[in-house]
């Protein structure tokens, strides 16, 4: 799969091991009704190999996250006002748009929700995955269009070569997704972005896609960025969490250690209050109770408090707390009240449900 | 726990056409809901499962006679429902007693009326239920009932967030003290942490007001939790129908059990000891369904020899003698298969 | 994941930041709240009002007559006694211009109410009831469509003769109804896309389903969710027929003297050689015409803006 180009992204890997390093970034929309901040400070890494999921509620800044690492937030009215996005070595969020430009798709790659406004219904789908190694590439038509194939006999789409003059609109969701994937994965790129890749597909078309990504990404090595507000597909795939609320990270923990052991009150709650279809639960769904907040009217203290059954005075004021490490580093939370009694003994209990 | 019927559907179906070119003749027909019955008992759920266009909301339009069945008969509390005159005084009456609550609250709400218009309305239609002069105070506690603030009565529906529009949903389906919801995908539009919330309050009104319910959803889980019976949907057809326990324990149905393998439960350490069934393709165009069993074309347990009966035989929703329960199954070699080890 | 040990927390409601800062906004007065903060809005509006009020008490702003004409000032430009000049049969034009608002905002207005009102009940019965209804009324509404409204303005006037010395408003009227016949279809095709967009919208079925009578739910879901374009449409086109108006009169099939109007204004000062030697005959009819076809384009750009919901 033409690793022999020059641009292969592979190799690329910055000096501490790492692919991906998002440092304190802080991303604000000016709206009419005043500024939103989505995101006020995140930061995270990425290795290869590895899955992160971001998983958030609407509103939580996930996808905006998503959006400023690529360079496509839409400006105005969204401002990428401070941090570091630092992708082998090298600060994205400094470089020209020009630059910027050649990062995109060649080494990090984006997939969206909806696969059909995602593809241009105008052209064959073989032609749009085609003009990626035509534009980045500088292939001739003819090897372009062989190379397109074989990607979609990649993503496993049957028939690969009778459809590749096919139009989006004649595959079914699935099968525009994993043209999507193909498209993304054309350029070897050494990170996928993937927003809600099935959030819009049934559950067994789901399952399909889920498996191809990993997949792909075993053979590659390329790192996953999945955003997600599904509880369950992050359990089966993600190697690592980042839970984010209200453009926060507020809790940050290997796979195991979120479900079986969950420390920020945020993601206590999230886990408590999904059903489970393994197990009759019956009686009252324990709820978060309350909205997410308007980023408009950012409530003051941590953001959740007004939702948090263990808020205490400290959480109602002041600045928001940070995000401390625990566990000898493997794990970070956000919360003052970890310590706290009632959220430490509340954990074991949850541990020993399952 | 057999209580009175309620309801009861016999062979519903509806088939939409499909029409080409200038004239518009008709080409083909999308079968849409094709040959579905059941019984739906007092203060009981049903939950309707099944993917993207296996039939389950136009049946939730077609119980509510949003739209008029191809054929079938649907009998609520012993009236035929469909024998009514459409614009007549009884179904009128039935109105009043099947409300639906749709899936998104972003445009199940007129933008245009207020929060007391909109919960009020069904008081406008049907004047005899609450004189002129209580309807204010019935608007407020009905909004109050759903969790609401009684005071918000003023305020118009884009004010909410869709939790809380969804809430305004439910106060309207409720205004009529209707005996049966049709709920299509209530909670699916929502934020998780919402959710719940959501589907606490339809528990907490099923058991303060008696009502049953018609839960559709595509999300298992959701379902699980809140149903009685479950019912399960293929291309128009319900493929096995059974109590909660039956359907999610001992699935007889190739086709429940791979969608019931298909869902990622939330819990990494079960990763390894699911075996999940993925189903090869997608779902057959319900304008052109397969003959026989409508799922043989993707069926993973089918074998070469019973393919000769699968792909010719329409198999009967029923149940099967040498089975562990005696819930309904539409395959012609159900068996009981385990999901997990 | 048995009984769970937790007490259930109650839902905060009500009392969401989100909850705090609003009063009671319809989306009508959602957009009455963007328009107010718009110069270009108050701009319109007081251009507006202003020729409403000349159209309705032209005395207010001159006391002359002005079919009170003197041979002998012909063509005089722009003096002392008359600020606009004379026109070639010696008549102030200052007071022709501001008793010749009268007929064209007439015009602008009926032609477009009219057109609104009929396309906008046509438009939602089409769509509404679907199959042949909609298949005829979209047909007819194509027919006329096609017909070019200058051509077919003059068609229409032409057939339909005014005797001289007809009445005032007669004269106006049939302009209104040509340029009526003309107009609705754009309004009926705008209005029956988007009840077609209204009706598939889960409130409506709501109503449906609560037993509402098609009225009911015509009146009280469908129209005021569909009538946002054609209140902008009708408000730029108001403008637009002004225009018509007089470009009718201007090829002398429009209002006829003894009528006052811009068009007749511009008409006669268009003849031949007048433009040159008598430009101002030309120049103020046709400004205070211009002004107000703009305000009303530029009121009608101002509504759209603040009921675009991608705008908000």
């Amino acid at each position: 799969m033409a690793t022999n180009e020059s641009t292969s992204s592979n190799q690329w890997v910055s000096s501490n091991g790492r692919l991906l390093d998002v440092e304190d970034l802080h991303v604000e929309f000016r709206t009419r009704e005043g500024i939103a901040n989505a995101i006020n400070g995140v930061s995270f890494h990425l290795d290869r190999h590895e899955t992160l999921a971001i998983l958030g509620e609407s509103g939580s800044g996930k996808s905006v996250t998503a959006q400023a690492i690529m360079g496509i937030l839409d400006t105005p009215p969204g401002f990428v006002t401070g941090g570091v996005v630092n992708y082998c070595g090298v600060d994205l969020l400094g470089l020209k748009e020009k630059e910027r430009r050649k990062v995109r798709g060649a080494h990090i790659a984006m997939i969206f929700q909806d696969a059909l406004s995602s593809l241009n219904p105008c052209f064959p789908v073989g032609w749009q995955i085609a003009e990626m190694f035509r534009i980045h590439r500088g292939m001739t038509k003819a090897n372009a269009l062989k190379q397109a194939i074989a990607l979609m006999e990649k993503v496993k789409i049957p028939g690969a070569r009778e459809r590749v003059k096919a139009f989006p609109h004649q595959f079914s969701g699935g099968m525009r997704q994993r043209i999507m994937i193909a498209m993304a994965i054309a350029l070897d790129p050494a990170i996928l972005i993937a927003d809600e890749p099935t959030t819009a597909l049934d559950v067994t078309v789901q399952a399909q896609i889920m498996d191809l990504l990993k997949q792909i990404q075993e053979e590659s090595g390329m790192g996953l960025i999945l955003i997600t507000h599904d509880l369950g597909v992050v359990a089966n795939v993600a190697d690592r969490i980042a839970v984010m609320y209200a453009g926060r990270m507020v809790e940050s923990a290997m796979v195991h250690d979120v479900y079986a052991n969950p420390r920020h009150p945020y993601t206590i709650g999230l886990l408590e209050s999904v059903p489970r279809m393994d197990a009759k639960s019956g009686g009252v769904l324990p709820a978060i109770g309350g909205l997410p907040p308007n980023l408009l009217a950012m409530p003051e203290g941590c953001p959740f408090h007004p939702r948090c059954r263990f808020a205490a005075e400290e959480c109602r004021q002041g600045s928001p707390p940070p995000l401390t490490e625990l566990d000898q580093g493997s794990r970070y939370a956000a919360c003052w009240r970890l310590d706290s009694p009632e959220v430490t003994a509340h954990i074991q209990g949850g541990s020993d449900d399952d | 726990m057999m209580t009175e019927v309620l309801l009861e559907a016999r062979d519903l179906v509806k088939h939409y056409p499909i029409k080409t070119g200038i004239i518009q003749h008709v080409t083909g027909w999308v079968r849409a809901v094709d040959g579905v019955s059941f019984d739906l008992h007092k203060g009981e759920t049903l939950g309707v499962v099944g993917e993207s266009g296996c039939g389950k909301s136009t049946l939730g339009r077609l119980l509510m006679r949003l739209e008029e069945p191809t054929s079938g008969s649907l009998n609520f509390s012993g009236v035929d429902m469909y024998k009514q005159s459409p614009t007549g005084s009884a179904m009128r009456k039935l109105r009043r007693d099947i409300q639906i609550i749709f899936q998104d609250p972003y445009t199940s709400l007129n933008p245009r009326m207020t929060v007391g218009d909109i919960v009020g309305e069904p008081f406008d239609i049907h004047p005899d239920v609450a004189p002129k002069g209580s309807r204010r105070t019935r608007v407020q506690e009905l909004l109050d009932l759903v969790g609401l603030n009684p005071e918000h009565i003023n305020r118009y529906p884009h004010q909410f967030s869709g939790g809380q529009r969804q809430r305004i949903g439910v106060a309207r389906g409720i205004a009529l003290n209707p005996k049966l919801l049709i709920l299509d995908e209530p909670v699916s539009a929502l934020d998780v942490s919402v959710q719940a919330q959501v589907v606490n309050l339809l528990e907490s009104l099923q058991s303060e007001l008696g009502l049953s319910y018609i839960f559709i959803a595509h999300d298992l889980a959701v379902v699980r939790h809140i149903s009685t019976r479950v019912a399960v949907m293929y291309l128009g057809r319900i493929v096995e129908i059974g109590n909660e326990d039956e359907i999610y324990e001992r699935p007889t149905h190739p086709y429940t059990q791979a969608l019931l393998s298909a869902v990622p439960v939330p819990d990494p350490s079960l990763k390894d000891s699911r075996k999940q069934i993925v189903l090869a393709g997608d779902v057959p165009s319900p304008a052109n369904p397969p003959g026989g069993c409508r799922f043989h074309t993707r069926c993973w347990r089918m074998t070469k020899e019973q393919r000769q009966t699968c792909a010719v035989e329409i198999p009967e929703l029923a149940t099967h003698d040498d089975l562990v329960g005696t819930h309904d199954s539409a395959c012609h070699f159900a068996q009981v298969h385990r999901i997990e080890e | 994941m048995t009984e769970t040990p937790h007490t259930h927390v109650e839902p905060i409601l009500g009392d969401t930041p989100e909850q705090v800062q609003g009063k009671p906004r319809s989306l009508w007065g959602d957009a009455w709240e963007i328009m107010r903060r718009r110069p270009l809005f108050w701009f319109a509006a007081a251009l507006l009002i202003f020729f409403i009020i000349m159209a309705i008490v032209p005395e207010l702003f001159t006391t002359k007559d002005p079919r009170a004409c003197f041979l002998e000032y012909s063509r005089q430009p722009p003096g002392p006694g008359a600020v606009f000049g004379y026109d070639f049969q010696g008549c102030d034009i200052f007071a022709r211009t501001i008793h010749g608002a009268r007929a064209s905002i007439m015009v602008g207005i009926f032609t477009a109410g009219f057109t609104a009102i009929l396309g906008s009940i046509l438009g939602t019965i089409a769509a509404y009831f679907g199959g042949w209804v909609d298949t005829v009324l979209s047909r007819l509404a194509d027919m006329f469509f096609a017909i070019p409204l200058l051509l077919g303005g003059i068609i229409i006037m032409y057939t339909i003769p005014t005797p001289p010395g007809s009445n005032y408003l007669l004269v106006v009227f049939k302009v209104v109804f040509a340029l009526s016949i003309l107009g609705w279809p754009s309004i009926f095709r705008l209005m029956r896309s988007s009840v077609l967009q209204t009706k598939p919208n889960d409130y409506v079925q709501a109503a449906r389903a609560l037993g509402a009578s098609p009225m009911h739910v015509v009146g009280s879901h469908i129209v005021p969710n569909s009538l946002a374009p054609v209140i902008v449409v009708s408000t730029i086109d108001l403008g637009a027929y002004i225009a018509t108006e007089a470009t009718l009169s201007f090829l002398g099939i429009g209002l006829q003297p003894p009528t006052v109007s811009w068009g007749i204004a511009i008409s006669n000062a268009s003849a031949l050689g007048y433009i040159r030697q008598a430009p101002h005959m030309l120049m103020f009819p046709a400004l205070f015409l211009s002004l107000a076809v703009l305000s009303f384009i530029m009121l009608g750009e101002v509504i759209r803006d603040a009921l675009d919901p991608k705008l908000r």
